[in-house]
C-alpha cells in the first residue's frame, strides 16, 4: 500500500474546502456576521502540501517518530494495545488539531518530547494513515453485508404481504368520522336523526341528536315494535392513524349499549352491547404499526335509557390516556391489517443504523413466534384472502393458487417447478384440513432464509429491483403491482425512477422518513424528558407530547410541502403551536380549537428550525438548567457528523450550588478546560453555547442569573477554519450551507433508508449524492429518489 | 366464537415472548394430572326451544317406566338413566322467558336490569351470578387432587357468532358470560394446540434446512459464517422439539379435514365435539364440559331429518298442528340420539386404572331453555341425566313437584362432593336440595 494513500491524501488535503477563494464564496454566501478566520498556518500547509515531496518527508519523518514513541501503546495502525491504551486511534480532528493534542499531551509519560514539527509530522502520518474516517475507510472498506430483516422490515413485509391479498390500505385525508344517528335502537333509515362528521368520540356530555323524552322531530312516523320506537343509536365510522407502532388501549365510557372494533371490523374489540350493573368503564388492548390507517367503529343504542353518553379514549405506547386528537381520525375504513404484535429482539444499532446482523436463539425462535402467529391469522381468514368461500366447490384449488403466490411473493421470484412443490402442492393432501396446508405453508414460507434474508438469493433481474426500491422506500416487500412490474423484466432506468416517485408518496415511505428524523433528532429522549416541578411546574407529559407533534409538523412542512429544501430544517422562523404550546410559551395564537395546531412566526423569539425548537431545546437541558454539552454533542455528532470520543471517565456536571454566581457556560468552562477535555471540548462548547438562549424548558431568555447571556462562539472545523458565532441564527445559517453537515445528512439517510453504509456502495458515491442534492436544491425527495436508483441499479460484486 | 376470544384463551398456545422458549416448556403442562381417586364428571347438554307435547314424557312413573319416542335412541342406557318431570325455572325479573330460560337456567339467578330487549318484557341484561358448571369447576380447581389443567371445557354446535342473554347460558360470575367454542377445530386448537404445533413445526424446520441446502451461492466468509450460526439455532430448536414427548392417557383425536361449519353439517360438528369432548375427559384435561346446542330461539334447519323448516320457527306452531309436532319430534329424536352417543362413547372408554367405564363416574344432564315451545312456559323442563349416577336412583322415571333449578343444581353439587348451602338468587324459597337418591 505504500505510495497510493499518500496520493489519495494530497487529493483530499488540496480539494476546494481549503481554498480559500473558496471560503471567501461561502463567506458571501452566508448572509449575517460570520466572521471566518483564515489562520496563517492554513495558508502555510497549502504552501507546504502542494509539493508533494515534501509532504512525503513529512510522511516518512512521522512514521518513525510514531514507530518509536507512540506504536508500543496504540498499535501499529493505531488499532490499540490492550494493557496500554486499547481505543482504536480514529476521529476527524483536521491535521492541525491533532498534532496541537499530541504536542498537548503525548506521549502521556512526556508531552515534550514529541511537540512543534514532530508532533506535526506524526499528526500527518497517522492523519493519513489511519486515523481520519477516509482512512478508516481505505483500511477496511465495508461491503454490502447480508443481513437478516430489521424488526421493522419483517412487521412490515408480512402486513404488506398479507395486504397484497386483502386489499391495499389507502385512506383518503378526509378528517373525522363519519356518524350516523338514527331514533331507532338500529340502524332504521327511515328513523334516521342526521347525517355527519364527528370530529372527536368525546360525548361524554351527550350524544347529539338524543332526546330523553323521545320526541324525535322530522322523523317518519310509522308503526313500529317498541324496541324501535324507543331506541335511539349511534354510529361512528372511519379509521384512525397509528402514530408510533406498539401496543394501544382503548377505553370507552359509557353506560349504554355499545361495541368497538379497531382494526377488525368482524369481531368487537369490545363488546359491551348487553350492559346492566357493570363497570361503566372497559379497556381492551391492540397492536398497530406506525403510520397506517386502522379501521375505527365505534356503535351504541340505548333502550328506554334516560341519557346517551360515550366517550373513547386511548392511551398510544408511551403515551398518555387522551381523546383522539382529530388530525389522526379519517372518514373511511380500510380493509384489516395484519399487524402481528409478536416481540422480535431489537435490531444491531451499533453503526448508528439498525442493521439485521446478529443471529441469536431469542431471534431464531421470535421468528418462529412471528411465523406462527401470521399462520394463524391467514388460516383464520384464509377463504375471504384466496377469493373464494367455504362452502364453495373450486376453494381447495383457489386456496392453493393464494399459497403460491403467498410464497412467490414473499420471496420476491417467481417460482419454479421445484420450487412451487417443496413449498407449495406438497403440503396439501385431502387428510390434512386446508386451513392447515395454509399453515405449514406460510410457517414454511416464514422461515425460510429466501424470506427472512431479503439478499439471499443474490439475483439481479426485475423483480431483485422491485425487491430493493420496496425495502428502500416501505421496508417491506413489493405490493401487487410493483410486483407484476418486476416480472415484465423491462425494468430499467425510467421505470426505476417511475416507481421510486410512486413509492416515495406511500404512507410507508413518510413513516420512514419520520422515523429517521426521531432517530436522528434523538426525540426519544426528548420524549422523555422530565423537569424539575417546582421551577417548570406546567412541563409535563401532555405538553411535550404536543412539542413532539409541533417538531413533526414542522419536519413535515420541510419535506412534503411546496418547497422542500433541506436548509429549511435550520433556517425556517416557524413554529408550530397549539394552545397549550402557545399558552406556556407565551406566543400569541389566532383563536382556534384547542388541539389544532398553526405555523406562528414570531419577532420577539429569534429561531432557526429544528435547532431552536422547544421539543430538542427541552430535550438536551437538565432538569432544572440548559445543557451547552449535551446540546453541543447533539449538534457536532448528529448534524455536523463530527465523531467524539467518550470521555475517558464519566464526570458529573458542576451544579448551580458549586457557585450560585455563574451561569451554566461559565461552569461549563470552568469544568472543561483542561487540555485533555478541550480535544472534544473545543468543539462542543462552542456549538453548545450558541444555543444558550434557550433555557432548560427550550424558552427564550436574554438573561441568566441577571447576567445577560453570552452566546457568541468561534467553532473550528475538521479542515481548520475558525468560525465566529453569534447565537443560534448564525449556528443555524452555517449547518444550512456547510458540506459536512450535508453530507453528514446525506450518509445518515442513506443508512436509514438502505441498512447499509453508503461507502458499500462504492467509492464516491456520497460525493454524487452531494452533488445531486446541490443540483436540486437541497430536495429531499430527490434526494430520496437518486439514492434509490443508487440501490436498486448496484451490481453486485461477488457472482 | 370469535377470534379474540379465542386467542385471549389460547393465549398460552401462542406465546409471543422470545425469551422464554414459547410453546416448548408448555408442552409439559399437557401431561395430565396423576389420577389418584377416581374422578367425578359433568356434562351438561344443552338443546334449544322447549319440549314437544307428545312423544317426551313416558307415561309409567318408576323403574317401569315407557320409553317415548323421543327417547328411544336412550334404549340401552334405560338403567343409567333419570327422568325427571316437574322441575321449574322459577327465576323472575327482568328479560324475556327465552332471555331468562337461557342464561337463568344454570345460573338460577335474576338478569340484570339492562339494555337488552326480547318479546315484550322488560329489558335486561346478563345474569347477576356464576352457573353450577363454573360453581362446582372452581371448587374442584381449588383442590389439588381433583385440578385439571382447563377444569372445564366449553363446547357448542352452530352457536351464531353473537353475544347476548340468548346465546350464553355458562357464567364465571355476575356479568361474565362464557362463550362456548362451537368449531370444532379452535376446540382442537384449545385442546392440543401445542402438541399439533409440535409436529408441523418438526416438519417445517426440516424443510427449512433442506431449504438451506439447496441454496449454492459462494458467499462471503462473515456471511457464510451468519448463515451458519442460524442453522446451528435451527437444529438446537428441532432437537428441544424432539426432546418433549407429551404423555397422553390416550392419543390426540384426529379430526376429519375441512369440515365447514353450516347446519347441514350439524350432525358431523356435534360428533367432533362429543369426540373431543371425550378424548379431553380420557385425558383428564377437564371434569365439567357443557355442550350447547344453537342458542336458545335458535332456529336450525335440519335438513337431514327432511325438516325445512327452522326450529325456532316450528316450536311456535300449536299442538294441535301434527306436521309441526312431528317434525319437532324428529328433531328432539335427533339431539336424543346425540345424548346416547355421547353416553355410548363414555362408556366404551375405559377409566384409566379401574374396571370402570368413563360413563360410570359421569353425569350427562341434558336439557332446556323452555318447558314447552309455543307456551314459553318455564316450568317442567325436560330433565333427562344419564351415567352412574353419583349416589342418584337411576333407571326411573320421576316426578317432582314444581322443583327449582337451584335445588336440583344443588343436588348435583352435593352428588359429586360439593356441600353447597345456597346457590342461585336470594329471592327464590328456601327449600332443600331435591332427594334423587
Amino acid at each position: 500500500m505504500g505510495h497510493e494513500p499518500q496520493l489519495c491524501s494530497l487529493k483530499y488535503e488540496v480539494s476546494p474546502r481549503n481554498d480559500s477563494a473558496n471560503l471567501i464564496g461561502s463567506i458571501t454566501q452566508l448572509r449575517g456576521n460570520l466572521v471566518v478566520i483564515a489562520l496563517t498556518f492554513v495558508a502555510a500547509t497549502i504552501a507546504l502540501i502542494s509539493s508533494a515531496s515534501a509532504q512525503d518527508a513529512i510522511q516518512a519523518k512521522g512514521k518513525e517518530l510514531y514507530a518509536a514513541q507512540c506504536a508500543s501503546c496504540h498499535g501499529d495502525k493505531g488499532q490499540g494495545v490492550e494493557e496500554f491504551y486499547d481505543e482504536k486511534l480514529e476521529g476527524d480532528l483536521a491535521i492541525e488539531q491533532l498534532a496541537e493534542v499530541i504536542s498537548d499531551t503525548m506521549p502521556e509519560e512526556d508531552p515534550d518530547q514529541c511537540v512543534a514539527e514532530d508532533a506535526n509530522a506524526v499528526a500527518t502520518y497517522i492523519h493519513n494513515a489511519f486515523y481520519s474516517p477516509d482512512a478508516q475507510r481505505r483500511l477496511e472498506r465495508p461491503r454490502l453485508e447480508l443481513a437478516h430483516l430489521t424488526v421493522r422490515q419483517h412487521r412490515h413485509a408480512i402486513m404488506s404481504l398479507i395486504a397484497s391479498f386483502n386489499g391495499q390500505n389507502y385512506v383518503p385525508e378526509e378528517r373525522g368520522l363519519e356518524a350516523d344517528y338514527f331514533a331507532a335502537s338500529r340502524w332504521k333509515e327511515k328513523r334516521r336523526l342526521s347525517k355527519e362528521t364527528a370530529e372527536s368520540l368525546d360525548f361524554s356530555e351527550g350524544v347529539p341528536h338524543f332526546r330523553a323524552d323521545r320526541k324525535y322531530e322530522g322523523v317518519e312516523k310509522e308503526k313500529l315494535e317498541n324496541e324501535i320506537g324507543t331506541g335511539f343509536s349511534a354510529w361512528w365510522n372511519g379509521s384512525v392513524v397509528a402514530p408510533t407502532t406498539g401496543s394501544y388501549e382503548f377505553t370507552v365510557h359509557s353506560k349504554n349499549g355499545f361495541r368497538l372494533f379497531v382494526n377488525d371490523l368482524e369481531n368487537p374489540l369490545i363488546d359491551r352491547w348487553v350492559r346492566g350493573n357493570d363497570e361503566l368503564s372497559h379497556r381492551a388492548n391492540v397492536f398497530l404499526i406506525a403510520g397506517k390507517a386502522y379501521s375505527l367503529k365505534l356503535e351504541m343504542f340505548t333502550f328506554k335509557d334516560p341519557s346517551a353518553e360515550i366517550n373513547l379514549q386511548w392511551k398510544p405506547p408511551h403515551g398518555e390516556r387522551s381523546n383522539i386528537p382529530e388530525r389522526l381520525l379519517r372518514r373511511h375504513t380500510t380493509p384489516e391489517i395484519a399487524a402481528m404484535s409478536t416481540s422480535l429482539p431489537p435490531d444491531d444499532g451499533s453503526r448508528g443504523y439498525l442493521r439485521g446482523a446478529s443471529i441469536s436463539e431469542g431471534w431464531d425462535e421470535a421468528t418462529t413466534n412471528i411465523a406462527m402467529e401470521a399462520a394463524d391469522w391467514i388460516a383464520e381468514r384464509v377463504w375471504e384472502l384466496a377469493g373464494t368461500r367455504k362452502d364453495r366447490k373450486d376453494r381447495i384449488e383457489k386456496v392453493k393458487k393464494f399459497c403460491e403466490q403467498f410464497v412467490s411473493r414473499a420471496f420476491v421470484k417467481q417460482l419454479t417447478e421445484e420450487e412451487r412443490k417443496f413449498f407449495v402442492t406438497q403440503h396439501f393432501s385431502d387428510d390434512v384440513s386446508a386451513p392447515d396446508s395454509v399453515r405449514r405453508v406460510v410457517l414454511l414460507a416464514l422461515k425460510s432464509p429466501r424470506f427472512l434474508y431479503p439478499s439471499f438469493q443474490q439475483r439481479t433481474d426485475g423483480l431483485e429491483k422491485a425487491r430493493r426500491l420496496s425495502l428502500f422506500f416501505m421496508d417491506s416487500v413489493p405490493d401487487a403491482e410493483l410486483f407484476k412490474v418486476g416480472k415484465l423484466d423491462k425494468f430499467d432506468d425510467k421505470v426505476v425512477d417511475e416507481q421510486s416517485w410512486k413509492l416515495l408518496y406511500t404512507a410507508e415511505a413518510k413513516q420512514k422518513l419520520r422515523d429517521f428524523f426521531h432517530f436522528w433528532l434523538k426525540c426519544e429522549e426528548a420524549l422523555n424528558a422530565s423537569k424539575d416541578p417546582e421551577l417548570y411546574p406546567e412541563f409535563d407529559r401532555e405538553l411535550t407530547e404536543d412539542l413532539h407533534v409541533s417538531l413533526d409538523l414542522f419536519l413535515e412542512e420541510v419535506v412534503w410541502g411546496e418547497e422542500p429544501d433541506f436548509r429549511k430544517l435550520f433556517l425556517s422562523k416557524k413554529l408550530y403551536v397549539n394552545k397549550r404550546i402557545a399558552d406556556y410559551y407565551e406566543l400569541g395564537m389566532e383563536e382556534n380549537n384547542e388541539e389544532e395546531f398553526q405555523a406562528c412566526e414570531s419577532d420577539s423569539v429569534p429561531r432557526s428550525g429544528i435547532l431552536t425548537h422547544p421539543f430538542l431545546m427541552s430535550g438536551f437541558a437538565y432538569d432544572r438548567e440548559s445543557s451547552p454539552i449535551h446540546r453541543g454533542v447533539f449538534v457536532a455528532r448528529n448534524l455536523l457528523g463530527r465523531s467524539l470520543k467518550q470521555p475517558a471517565e464519566a464526570i458529573s456536571p458542576l451544579k448551580e450550588e458549586f457557585d450560585p454566581t455563574m451561569t451554566m457556560r461559565q461552569r461549563v468552562e470552568h469544568q472543561t478546560k483542561a487540555t485533555a477535555c478541550q480535544a472534544c471540548h473545543s468543539v462542543i462548547n462552542p456549538l453548545g453555547f450558541s444555543l444558550e438562549h434557550f433555557d432548560a424548558v427550550g424558552r427564550f431568555r436574554q438573561k441568566e442569573r441577571e447576567k445577560p447571556v453570552d452566546v457568541s462562539s468561534v467553532y473550528e472545523t475538521p479542515d481548520g477554519q475558525s468560525i465566529q458565532f453569534s447565537g443560534a441564527e448564525d449556528l443555524g445559517k452555517y449547518l444550512a450551507e456547510d458540506e459536512d453537515a450535508q453530507k453528514s445528512f446525506i450518509h445518515r439517510l442513506f443508512q436509514h433508508f438502505a441498512n447499509q453504509s453508503v461507502y458499500a456502495y462504492g467509492d464516491g458515491r456520497i460525493d454524487e449524492l452531494h452533488k445531486s442534492f446541490v443540483e436540486s436544491d437541497y430536495n429531499v425527495q430527490v434526494l430520496l429518489i437518486e439514492m434509490a436508483k443508487m440501490v436498486a441499479n448496484h451490481k453486485l460484486e461477488t457472482s | 366464537m370469535k377470534r379474540r376470544d379465542f386467542l385471549r384463551l389460547a393465549t398460552s398456545a401462542i406465546s409471543t415472548s422470545y425469551v422464554s422458549s414459547a410453546f416448548i416448556p408448555g408442552l409439559s403442562s399437557l401431561q395430565p394430572v396423576a389420577v389418584n381417586n377416581v374422578p367425578k364428571r359433568l356434562v351438561i347438554v344443552f338443546s334449544p326451544n322447549g319440549m314437544v307435547a307428545d312423544g317426551f314424557w313416558p307415561e309409567r312413573e318408576g323403574t317401569d317406566f315407557d320409553l317415548t319416542k323421543v327417547l328411544t335412541p336412550l334404549e340401552s342406557f334405560r338403567e343409567k338413566m333419570l327422568v325427571v318431570h316437574g322441575i321449574c325455572n322459577l327465576v323472575r325479573g327482568d328479560g324475556d322467558s327465552h332471555m331468562r330460560g337461557m342464561s337463568c337456567l344454570l345460573t338460577s339467578n335474576e338478569l340484570f336490569p339492562g339494555n337488552i330487549v326480547g318479546g315484550s318484557d322488560s329489558p335486561a341484561g346478563w345474569s347477576r351470578g356464576i352457573s353450577i358448571d363454573q360453581e362446582i369447576k372452581n371448587w374442584l380447581q381449588s383442590n389439588e387432587a381433583t385440578k385439571t389443567r382447563f377444569g372445564s371445557l366449553e363446547f357448542g354446535v352452530r352457536v351464531p357468532d353473537e353475544a347476548n342473554p340468548w346465546t350464553r347460558m355458562v357464567y364465571a360470575g355476575a356479568n361474565e358470560p362464557i362463550a362456548p367454542i362451537s368449531n370444532p377445530y379452535d376446540m382442537y386448537s384449545r385442546i392440543y394446540g401445542k402438541l399439533a404445533t409440535k409436529d408441523t413445526m418438526l416438519d417445517v424446520l426440516n424443510l427449512v434446512d433442506r431449504d438451506f441446502d439447496s441454496q449454492n451461492i459462494d458467499r462471503d466468509r462473515r456471511d457464510a459464517a451468519m448463515l451458519m450460526q442460524h442453522r446451528k439455532h435451527v437444529g438446537k430448536m428441532k432437537a428441544d422439539l424432539n426432546s418433549v414427548d407429551g404423555k397422553l392417557n390416550v392419543p390426540a383425536l384426529k379430526l376429519p379435514a375441512n369440515v365447514v361449519d353450516s347446519d347441514e353439517n350439524m350432525p358431523e360438528l356435534s360428533k367432533m365435539q362429543m369426540d373431543l369432548l371425550v378424548n379431553s375427559f380420557a385425558n383428564d384435561f377437564n371434569r365439567i364440559a357443557t355442550l350447547q346446542y344453537t342458542k336458545s330461539v335458535g332456529n336450525a334447519r335440519m335438513k337431514w331429518l327432511d325438516v325445512k323448516e327452522g326450529h325456532h320457527g316450528l316450536s311456535h306452531k300449536p299442538d294441535k298442528d301434527k306436521k309441526a309436532q312431528e317434525s319437532l319430534t324428529r328433531i328432539n329424536t335427533w339431539y336424543a340420539e346425540q345424548i346416547a352417543y355421547l353416553a355410548k362413547q363414555l362408556s366404551e372408554t375405559k377409566e384409566p386404572g379401574t374396571d370402570q367405564s368413563m360413563l360410570d363416574n359421569t353425569l350427562i344432564i341434558w336439557t332446556n331453555e323452555l318447558g314447552h315451545g309455543n307456551s314459553h312456559t318455564l316450568n317442567n323442563l325436560p330433565f333427562v341425566m344419564v351415567g352412574g349416577g353419583f349416589g342418584f336412583d337411576m333407571g326411573r322415571y320421576v316426578k317432582v313437584d314444581r322443583v327449582s333449578t337451584d335445588q336440583v343444581w344443588r343436588s348435583v353439587a352435593h352428588s359429586m362432593g360439593h356441600h353447597l348451602e345456597t346457590f342461585g338468587s336470594s329471592k327464590l324459597p328456601k327449600s332443600k336440595p331435591v332427594d334423587f337418591g
